[in-house]
């Protein structure tokens, strides 16, 4: 189980990761901080926005798209919702 | 001046010399200067008038939205610039249209009664600079570039000859710190460069314009024509604006290569996509990013909680803008409509599709790629009905005859063979021998081939070789008529 | 960079060459503007009357049907403009001139020459310097590459060049049978081509022609401007405002100087199918007999006393 003030990044990694597998429905898809969209088949812009709705309801926070334009791989998103959601690493 | 003009061979290479004599720090003047006198030959001092307001305005906008302190003012002074960009572009190119559709729409309701309807306005490189310009706010507003410091920098940012007049649309972060790059003379630049543009002018003059020769008669006139005269002018017209916008891009990239600078690529063969999704990441790639990132993603966005539904309203409207960028006319927003809604469509329908193709192994099948480019590529030509046809009326002619199986033959004993198989239209005005023919189409063959640094490794002879018959081809099988660009309009 | 420069050179050299031994072929063959300078140049001090303008007069006038010595010193498409310009090249030599000839057609006040390739013609030949686009400078730039080669293949193998006046000036092509004779074809398709867009070179040509009456009239010139008879399949098709614009202009330089008048031949019932060419042309049997017509014109002003 999981508390919200002691969650570390990896575990936001994981269930980020945990989150993509499932919109895209492949499970051995694997992320780290330096994954890029590009990397990923199945990412196209229909699954773009899907995940993003996803990690917002996942991790309970609402993104502008001011948050998520200048985002260049996963390791910046991570970070965003980091400070979106202001658990500490 | 146009890419295909005396005046430009000219220019060019004045401009070309001037560039290298000039000391590096006054190199982004001579540019700049060249750049508005290039579009001064179109005689049309408003269009230059309206080139500097928008590059100061923008230019002062983005400093402003840059330095606000609050994120609500970033977004004020973001949509007061954007819309102000616009309105321009509105008020040159739509007002027209605009005015004639509302005085219908009035006088279905009180005839006689109607608004004077403004004069046309020439609006030659005003759809592709404000786009550009509206994508330089916007981008300072996501935090994605900082605003330029230097305005003489910014000035040829948006006014570099080579993309002014077509485009392609060249985004802050990648033309900017070009411009500011030291520039060193480099021999390969200028080698590639001049083989772009010659290689662009052959797809112009040789392939496009010829095969005009079989859309124009057609399409000019459309009443006269039934089947397959119909389906061959529509087929013949996919290639030409393909092959006179690809020149075009040719003709312009190659012409920034001479000054060391690389501008974005706008093709990627096109009519190989597999469906109307890739055809958009292969075709007018810099347009069709800037309508997926300013129009299609924000949108998305905000409709996100309505699921494939909100992406696909988010589609529909994209296209339809796009539609309407294209031309003021109705004949184009259902163009872009038709995009919109093969779009739109296909976003209910794929992730099944790949399910199916999945569970069916036919994932990778070589045949399955070629139905999809086949499909993907007559969708797209039938759009182009629209693109091409004057009018409605006649668009709407094309698509009620295009099957007429028995009205086509009476149509080319008549009319129609005459213009496609006379001995004019292959080779101009003379016949050439057969083997005179092929021989070109191999020379052809080879400078396309090679026609990236590669052609650069083989020996002096045989690159020459390709050179001079490259100049041959151009200046012998050139279509004379002289015309336009395509998308010189837009 | 000096390495480029060289390369360059050495690329666009053998194309220059080429190109200047192209051209210097093409100016080499014999074409109807150089025939008539040369008549100018050996002849000019003997004409009586001259009659210039376009084909109209091309096919319309010929001189051997004048009591007087003539030469017919029109061309295809040549607008008033050129008109003068030959008049004051000429004026020195044309020391017998006593009538000038203009024919005055449908487009001859909406017309303009500028930038047309046939205006490489007078820059070559007749040495007119007054134009302004250089790719008219040269034959190889003004006209379509196969053309040229067209030209440059018929003259030097097949020994054929495309002169087509005769001595006197006057167009040896119409004199022959028409084999695609179609006056309803062709009288709606002229027609329309000469059925002006705007009226903007209306006050320009306005002024080319006062100016040929001002030169005439200090000369001692008559100045006779003619509208040629036209088939009714060709006038059917024709704006009337033009028209009348155009003839009104016509009457008001008669009515306003006293040495020019106006003959207007267009709807004379004298002129049958068997004197057109094509809907806009003569053949030799017409030309004969608006020459004729010309002609007595000339002989009842001859016998009249200076008024």
């Amino acid at each position: 189980m999981h508390h919200g003030n002691t969650m570390k990044k990896d575990t936001i990694l994981e269930r980020m990761s945990e989150v993509i597998r499932d919109v895209l429905d492949n499970d051995a898809i694997t992320l780290t901080r330096q994954t890029t969209a590009d990397d990923i088949e199945e990412w196209d812009s229909l699954a773009h926005i899907t995940i993003i709705v996803a990690i917002e309801k996942e991790f309970n926070v609402k993104f502008n798209l001011s948050d998520i334009k200048p985002l260049r791989n996963i390791g910046e998103f991570e970070d965003l919702i980091v400070l979106k959601t202001g658990i500490k690493g | 001046m146009t890419f295909n003009s005396f005046a430009y061979f000219i220019f060019l290479p004045i401009v070309f010399l001037l560039f290298q004599a000039v000391a590096d720090r006054y190199r982004w003047l001579v540019l700049l200067i060249a750049s508005y006198v290039f579009y001064g030959f179109l005689l049309q001092p408003s269009l230059l008038a309206i080139l500097a307001f928008v590059t100061a305005f923008s230019f002062l906008a983005g400093k402003r939205i840059d330095c606000a302190g609050t994120a609500k003012k970033r977004k004020q002074l973001l949509l007061l610039s954007v819309f102000v960009n616009l309105a321009i572009l509105v008020y040159c190119k739509y007002l027209v249209f605009l005015a004639e559709n509302l005085n219908l729409l009035i006088g279905a309701f009180s005839p006689g009664v109607s608004i004077p309807e403004p004069e046309p306005m020439v609006s030659i490189a005003l759809s592709f600079f404000i786009f550009q310009a509206v994508s330089y706010l916007a981008d300072i507003y996501f935090g994605i570039t900082g605003s330029e410091p230097h305005p003489g920098h910014f000035a040829l940012h948006m006014s570099f000859f080579p993309k002014l007049l077509q485009g392609p649309i060249e985004r802050a972060q990648g033309l900017l710190p070009q411009i500011r790059q030291p520039y060193r003379f480099n021999y390969d630049d200028v080698r590639q460069g001049l083989l772009l543009f010659a290689w662009g002018l052959f797809l112009k003059v040789v392939v496009a314009d010829r095969l005009a020769l079989f859309v124009d008669p057609v399409y000019n006139n459309v009443e006269a024509y039934t089947g397959v005269p119909l389906i061959i002018a529509t087929y013949a017209y996919a290639f030409q604006i393909y092959f006179d916008f690809a020149g075009y891009t040719n003709m312009a990239l190659g012409s920034a290569k001479l000054f060391g600078f690389n501008l974005t690529q706008n093709f990627r063969s096109p009519y190989l996509a597999t469906s109307c999704a890739d055809f958009w990441r292969r075709w007018h790639i810099s347009f069709s990013r800037w309508i997926l990132d300013y129009i299609f993603q924000p949108l998305q966005m905000k409709w996100r909680n309505l699921g494939k539904n909100g992406t696909a309203a988010a589609l529909l409207v994209t296209f339809l803008l796009s539609g309407v960028w294209h031309g003021a006319s109705w004949n184009f927003v259902i163009w872009g409509l038709l995009h919109g809604i093969f779009l739109a469509t296909s976003t209910y329908y794929r992730p099944y599709r790949k399910k199916l193709h999945k569970k069916l192994g036919l994932k990778n099948s070589r045949w399955m790629a070629i139905w999809q480019v086949f499909i993907t590529f007559n969708l797209v030509s039938f759009t182009y009905i629209f693109f091409r046809a004057s009018s409605i009326e006649d668009a709407g002619h094309i698509i009620a005859n295009i099957c007429n199986v028995y009205s086509n033959y009476t149509a080319i004993k008549t009319i129609g063979i005459n213009e496609f198989i006379t001995k004019d239209i292959l080779i101009g005005n003379r016949k050439i021998v057969p083997i005179t023919l092929l021989l070109m189409l191999s020379i052809i063959w080879v400078v396309y081939k090679h026609r990236d640094e590669s052609l650069f490794t083989k020996p002096v002879w045989f690159r020459w070789a390709c050179y001079y018959s490259l100049f041959i081809i151009i200046v012998v099988l050139q279509i004379s008529t002289k015309s336009g660009f395509i998308y010189l309009q837009f | 960079m000096r390495k480029l420069l060289i390369k360059i050179t050495f690329f666009t050299i053998p194309i220059l060459l080429t190109g200047i031994a192209i051209e210097a072929m093409l100016r080499k063959i014999p074409n109807d503007y150089k025939t008539k300078v040369q008549q100018y140049e050996k002849h000019a001090g003997d004409f009586e009357v001259l009659c210039l303008g376009e084909s109209h007069a091309y096919s319309g006038f010929n001189p051997e049907y004048m009591q007087i010595r003539g030469f017919n010193g029109s061309h295809f498409a040549q607008t008033l403009n050129y008109d003068l310009e030959i008049l004051k090249k000429y004026d020195h030599k044309l020391q017998k001139l006593r009538y000038l000839l203009l024919p005055i057609s449908y487009a001859s006040f909406t017309n303009s020459l500028e930038n047309q390739w046939e205006i490489k013609n007078y820059f070559l030949y007749y040495n007119i310097k007054k134009i302004h686009n250089p790719k008219y400078y040269t034959e190889i730039l003004s006209l379509p590459f196969d053309i040229n080669i067209e030209k440059l293949l018929s003259y030097y193998i097949s020994h054929t060049a495309a002169i087509m006046t005769d001595t006197n000036g006057y167009s040896t092509h119409y004199s022959n049978p028409n084999p695609d004779k179609n006056l309803v074809e062709s009288g709606k398709k002229m027609a329309a081509v000469q059925t002006a867009k705007d009226y903007r070179n209306w006050d320009k040509n306005k002024e080319f022609l006062d100016e040929i009456i001002m030169r005439s009239k200090k000369r001692g010139v008559t100045v006779i401007l003619f509208t040629p008879p036209a088939h009714n399949r060709y006038r059917m098709h024709l704006d009337s405002i033009q028209l009348n614009k155009t003839i009104r202009l016509a009457e008001s330089f008669a009515r306003q100087n006293r040495n020019v008048f106006y003959l207007n031949f267009l709807r004379d019932r004298s002129f049958h199918e068997d004197d057109f060419y094509d809907a806009d042309h003569f053949s030799s049997a017409g030309a004969k007999k608006l020459t004729n017509k010309l002609s007595s014109f000339v002989e009842n002003l001859e016998r009249e006393p200076e008024n």
